[in-house]
């Protein structure tokens, strides 16, 4: 049996999905490994190659720019919020992003810290909704503010099935996209220092004891865990709060030069927290003519 | 490779292991520090020359880097992992002049094709290593062929060890001689596929091996109980150790390894889940070489 047109054509745009992932580049950075665009100019676009396309970046923008228009899947929706939202609305001075955050048994899309914490969680025309409600009851544990990023048609639904979530949604204008907030998320009153302890790391959760109480208990490596997790009950919600954003914005991340990388590529350049100079070695890279033999 | 190390340096006068090493980081780090330990300690090894996983490109590199560490060829064994490159690895072979060579088969070795017996065939070559392979052995007499299992079963997840709590690991020690092998060799108690990184494990598995009173060896998996997310890491080890340490102190088990895990508990001390499988591996050495008669 044949495949029809259309599944023809989602077929290509998953294939095109598959280019913008942080291990094919990790491989192209340390091995030269062209393989994976290779293959994909070579079923799909060969024929583009030397008129409009000549070197990978032309390409790697091409295909972003097919599926902008006809697949948006979650990659384009977080590039275009890193593009439009976190740049441009909210600034990234004195901010931290962070990619995939784990809360509980969920994953949150991208959380960022500033003087607050916002956790965000992507839901695209793509996406079934079926573990939305745990998801943002895990995130509300311990951020103040919880996001839905949708798209414009899926608005309404999201607005009238949660009441304290804010929702930021996808609008074209004729050949731009964007995204705008459609309601600020409201503020969650506590965080749970329980749910707490179990998300950070080790040295993070050592630091807010010794900030707040001034220096560390005797402890030793087996009872660390107890010992801490009684302490963090006791600290005032506000100021457990202040100390975990506080904590996580000494993350190592490349939030702060994002806006100084290639569009297309912020996303992956954000989970991949890659540095000036490694990002200056992957754009000589790109920058290589396509040689299809 | 830690566990190498400490293996060549603590074992005492006897040792009737020869590990094979595959190297995989192209920065050769641990290879630069391990090997003259294990010539020190009077331990040869065999070394993968076309190790098939990690990051090295390029092959040639590993004896040009380690080039003053393998000097003196008497130390150690070339090895090569046969796949179908027949000819590469015979051409590799009789262009360094290298003798004694160990070839080990994988499932890919088609052992009627006339360029895999030029191969095996080269006076230079010495030891088989392969999975038990009736007709590769009666066809070729000539040889050393050492028995090659994957005793070590792997679970998808660290927490579904709790159910099997031990099982069977190898009984090769007691009748390899009698099945015509001059040796047999294992993955230790690792799984036989290289596994690279790894995140923060929702339970932790210390994996034993020790002899039954009928002389098998079985493999005992001591879990942690919290089981339910990635928090405490410290804690998960606590428990899994203090099982292990009870278990050990019952069945009145001594080996360095050993010795070290009962000094985490006592100190009550994290050390880090790399040194976790330090322990474990280097005991499977320890053990092995206790059982083993000769010296």
């Amino acid at each position: 049996m044949a495949l029809s047109d259309d599944n023809k054509e989602i077929e290509k745009y998953r294939s095109y999905s598959s280019i913008f992932s942080s291990s094919s580049f990790i491989k192209l950075l340390r091995y030269n490994d062209y393989s994976f665009i290779d293959a994909k100019i070579n079923r799909y676009d060969r024929a583009k190659i030397g008129n409009e396309i000549n070197n990978y970046q032309d390409y790697i923008r091409y295909v972003y720019l097919q599926l902008q228009r006809k697949y948006r899947n979650e990659y384009i929706y977080k590039n275009t919020f890193i593009n439009s939202f976190l740049l441009n609305h909210y600034g990234v001075k004195d901010t931290i992003a962070i990619n995939e955050f784990r809360v509980g048994n969920s994953i949150a899309d991208m959380v960022l810290f500033n003087g607050t914490s916002k956790a965000f969680e992507i839901k695209t025309e793509l996406d079934s909704n079926k573990r939305l409600s745990g998801q943002l009851t895990d995130y509300s544990k311990i951020f103040k503010e919880c996001y839905l990023v949708t798209h414009h048609s899926l608005t309404q639904k999201y607005l009238r099935e949660n009441s304290n979530i804010g929702i930021i949604e996808w609008v074209e204008h004729r050949n731009t996209v964007q995204m705008q907030e459609v309601r600020e998320a409201s503020i969650n009153p506590i965080i749970d220092p329980e749910t707490l302890i179990r998300t950070i790391r080790t040295q993070e959760y050592k630091n807010i004891v010794k900030n707040y109480y001034g220096s560390l208990p005797e402890m030793n490596s087996f009872n660390m865990f107890e010992t801490c997790r009684k302490m963090i009950k006791h600290i005032p919600n506000d100021a457990l709060n202040q100390l975990f954003i506080d904590e996580l914005k000494k993350r190592k991340s490349n939030t702060a030069i994002l806006k100084s990388f290639h569009k297309e590529l912020r996303q992956l350049l954000l989970s991949m927290n890659l540095n000036e100079k490694a990002y200056y070695t992957l754009i000589e890279k790109i920058n290589k003519s396509i040689n299809i033999t | 490779m830690i566990a190498l190390r400490e293996y060549a340096q603590q074992k005492g006068d006897k040792n009737n292991i020869i590990p094979i090493i595959e190297p995989v980081r192209a920065t050769f780090n641990s290879m630069k520090l391990a090997l003259p330990k294990l010539i020190d300690g009077n331990v040869k090894f065999a070394l993968i020359l076309n190790p098939q996983v990690g990051d090295i490109q390029n092959t040639s590199e590993i004896t040009e880097v380690l080039r003053n560490v393998l000097s003196n060829r008497s130390n150690w064994i070339p090895a090569f992992i046969v796949t179908k490159k027949y000819k590469d690895v015979n051409r590799t072979i009789i262009e360094n002049g290298y003798q004694d060579v160990m070839l080990i088969l994988t499932d890919m070795v088609d052992i009627e094709d006339p360029n895999f017996n030029a191969l095996i065939g080269l006076s230079n070559v010495r030891f088989i290593v392969t999975k038990e392979n009736k007709s590769l052995k009666r066809k070729i007499r000539d040889k050393d062929f050492v028995r090659l299992d994957d005793n070590f079963k792997a679970q998808k997840r660290n927490s579904d060890y709790l159910a099997i709590d031990e099982e069977k690991f190898s009984e090769e020690h007691l009748y390899y001689i009698e099945d015509g092998y001059a040796g047999f060799s294992d993955y230790t108690t690792l799984v036989s596929d290289f596994i690279e990184g790894g995140v923060s494990p929702w339970a932790i598995a210390i994996h034993l091996t020790y002899p039954k009173e009928n002389k098998e060896i079985w493999i005992k998996h001591f879990v942690s109980d919290t089981n339910d997310d990635q928090s405490n890491i410290q804690g998960k080890f606590a428990e899994a150790a203090k099982k292990a340490v009870d278990f050990l102190d019952s069945k009145r088990i001594h080996t360095h390894a050993t010795t070290e895990l009962r000094s985490y508990v006592n100190e009550q001390k994290y050390p880090g889940l790399g040194m976790v499988k330090k322990i474990s591996i280097k005991h499977h050495l320890e053990l092995l070489n206790d059982l083993l008669p000769l010296a």
